[in-house]
């Protein structure tokens, strides 16, 4: 039910946080550049990029840990940039947890509340409440250093929901897991956020977790955001080169636009209205069919050419094919099905096609 | 490779019982009714613990040196500690040179230290000796082992608690208080003991700047300059098992890891 706020209601209702021409800089060096940024309420966000992009820098500055060296931070109407963590309604899990390695399980999730001076009664009962949804009941009386890496993890989660922020904040939440433990967390961050019906927002260097875990996705680059939005959406028709290839992997064509027609370089023609000149277009791999059997010739809804298989690779639950165009272009095509790709061998001739919808122009490349 | 395995210990055990000799044969004699260290030890006796206790110049001498070991433990492990606290959350690459400049007065001869403190206090500042002058010469050289103490400690320390304290409400000087100081404790304890185990028994600086009046290592100096008196024996002991104690209890505390 937070999921999917209708369009009508997004519009009326002010968004929880709104992040306006915001830039850091430290000395000379340049951290970010004007940010703006809206979450609305109830959202999963990822913060998306690669280390030094300026995402951590994003989530201090959202947190108060930072101050922006101009522009604003609002949260729920009101503006924040001038207070500092302790006075903000926003807590961080952050990257290295950060637990207090002199108490125990509860006094750590307690803290916040026994600062806020809460009456003990209250205190005991919201602690048990926080360490069931995290599902560590068992673990009150435990020692901080007697936990495993994901128990601290949940600690942590327990210690900043107890908080009720109006946002919680995640800092690489799963980077110090591993795989398999990853992967049961990420479950568990979905069902705390649908339980607590919360707006959270997360840094992350790994494509694959945002795209598991967020409704929401920013993808940041160099102190920029590259686009924002539905993540299935930034995946499919990606803004830039940048945000192409961060995302997943892509097949890079350069082509030209004459009139409402473009050529790409590997040969295919296609009708495509637009700014004249140079231009470069990005296809996923699993857009590309293969077909051994049919001749070439233009699809009313696609294209299709003629090209030889260079190398095909079984890669578990998938197959990828490298394809050499007649020119010296290569394409790749991801088969999702492992024994569709067994029958296309190095050296035979196959037929590509794709749909053109599935083309994304990202502009000239640099 | 047989007498080697022989040799080593042999070397081991006589390095050994040359250096703590003197230390067992003037503790065992504290007890002995000889007036000199000669064998046969005669009776077993507490005449010279007695002895002390009545000396009205022991007396005096132990008064000061505690009045001067407690400040300089209190004194030393604040300004230690902040310190070591400071160059360690500023991050600076200055924080390890300066530190290292506050340790120079360890490296230097206590000779020198002692004469150039006396040069100060006289010439320059007018101030009088004795026991804040002893106190000012002791927080030199204690002072940076307590930074270095609480800096190893530091070395382990988790920033991120401090962040994530203030993140959940607390003010600076919570954060010091409940998150900060309780798993420093042990350390600064440890390290407070150690300044005043290092002061009790510093002799150099004390006998330069106390004036008029004794510590109790000048006392025993004293002493041992004009009699042989076994209560010297009897005060070495008190000394020596004060200053292990101390250092025994601060080693415990300081190895600590929360």
């Amino acid at each position: 039910m937070n999921i999917d706020v209708p369009a009508g209601g997004e519009a009326a209702k002010p968004p929880l946080l709104r992040v306006s021409g915001v830039t850091k800089r430290y000395g000379a060096a340049v951290a970010l550049h004007p940010i703006d940024l809206e979450v609305r309420q109830g959202s999963f966000t990822a913060i998306l990029g690669p280390s030094g992009c300026g995402k951590s820098t994003l989530l201090r500055l959202i947190a108060g840990f930072a101050e922006p060296s101009t522009g604003k931070v609002e949260i729920g109407g009101r503006d924040v940039t001038r207070l500092g963590p302790e006075n903000r309604p926003t807590n961080m899990v952050f990257q290295g947890y950060g637990l207090f390695p002199h108490m125990s399980v509860a006094e750590n999730v307690g803290f916040g509340l026994s600062i806020a001076r809460r009456p003990r009664p209250e205190i005991d009962q919201r602690v048990a409440e926080a360490l069931r949804l995290v599902r560590l009941e068992d673990f009150a009386s435990r020692r901080i250093s007697a936990l495993s890496g994901g128990q601290q993890q949940r600690v942590a989660l327990a210690r900043a929901l107890i908080m009720r922020p109006l946002i919680l904040l995640l800092d690489e939440p799963l980077a110090a897991l591993d795989l398999k433990l990853r992967q049961a967390m990420q479950t568990e961050l979905r069902r705390i956020h649908r339980e607590t019906g919360g707006t959270f927002i997360f840094v992350t260097h790994d494509q694959s977790e945002a795209f598991s875990l967020a409704d929401n996705l920013i993808v940041m680059n160099e102190g920029r955001i590259e686009q924002a939005g539905v993540p299935q959406d930034v995946y499919m028709r990606p803004n830039t080169l940048f945000v192409s290839q961060f995302v997943g992997d892509t097949n890079i064509l350069p082509g030209i636009r004459r009139g409402d027609h473009v050529e790409l370089a590997l040969g295919a023609r296609f009708s495509s209205p637009g700014r004249q000149g140079q231009t470069t277009f990005v296809l996923r791999p699993e857009a590309l069919r293969l077909d051994a059997a049919t001749p070439a010739g233009s699809a009313p809804e696609g294209t299709a050419l003629r090209c030889t298989v260079e190398e095909m690779l079984l890669l578990g639950g998938e197959a990828r094919v490298t394809l050499s165009i007649g020119n010296g272009e290569t394409l790749v095509a991801r088969l999702s099905d492992p024994r569709d790709g067994e029958a296309f061998r190095p050296g035979m001739t196959v037929t590509v096609r794709w749909a053109d919808k599935a083309l994304s122009e990202v502009g000239v490349a640099a | 490779m047989r007498i080697g395995s022989f040799a080593w210990p042999l070397v081991m055990g006589l390095l050994s019982a040359f250096l703590l000799g003197p230390l067992v044969l003037v503790a065992v004699f504290s007890f002995s009714s000889n007036a000199l260290i000669s064998f046969p030890m005669g009776e077993l006796t507490l005449k010279w613990y007695r002895d002390l206790l009545a000396n009205a110049d022991f007396h005096a001498a132990l008064t000061n040196s505690l009045a001067i070991a407690l400040p300089v433990a209190l004194i030393s492990t604040v300004t230690g500690t902040l310190a070591a606290y400071a160059f360690a959350e500023w991050r600076t690459r200055l924080g390890l040179p300066l530190l290292a400049l506050l340790g120079l007065p360890v490296l230097l001869p206590p000779l020198v230290i002692a004469i150039s403190l006396v040069v100060l206090y006289v010439r320059w500042l007018g101030l009088p000796l004795g026991r804040p002058a002893v106190i000012g010469g002791h927080v030199l050289v204690t002072q940076p082992l307590v930074a270095a103490v609480i800096a190893s400690r530091m070395a382990s320390f988790d920033f991120t608690v401090l962040e994530a304290a203030r993140d959940l409400g607390a003010s600076r000087w919570q954060t010091f208080w409940k998150v900060t100081l309780p798993q420093m404790r042990a350390a600064i304890v440890g390290a407070a003991l150690i300044a005043f185990a290092l002061s009790l028994d510093e002799f150099i600086i004390a006998v330069f700047t106390i004036g008029g009046g004794n510590t109790i290592s000048t006392f025993v100096w004293g002493k041992i300059k004009t009699t042989l008196d076994p209560s010297i024996n009897a005060i070495a002991t008190i000394l020596l098992l004060m200053t292990i104690g101390l250092t025994l209890i601060a080693l415990r505390l300081t190895r600590y890891r929360g």
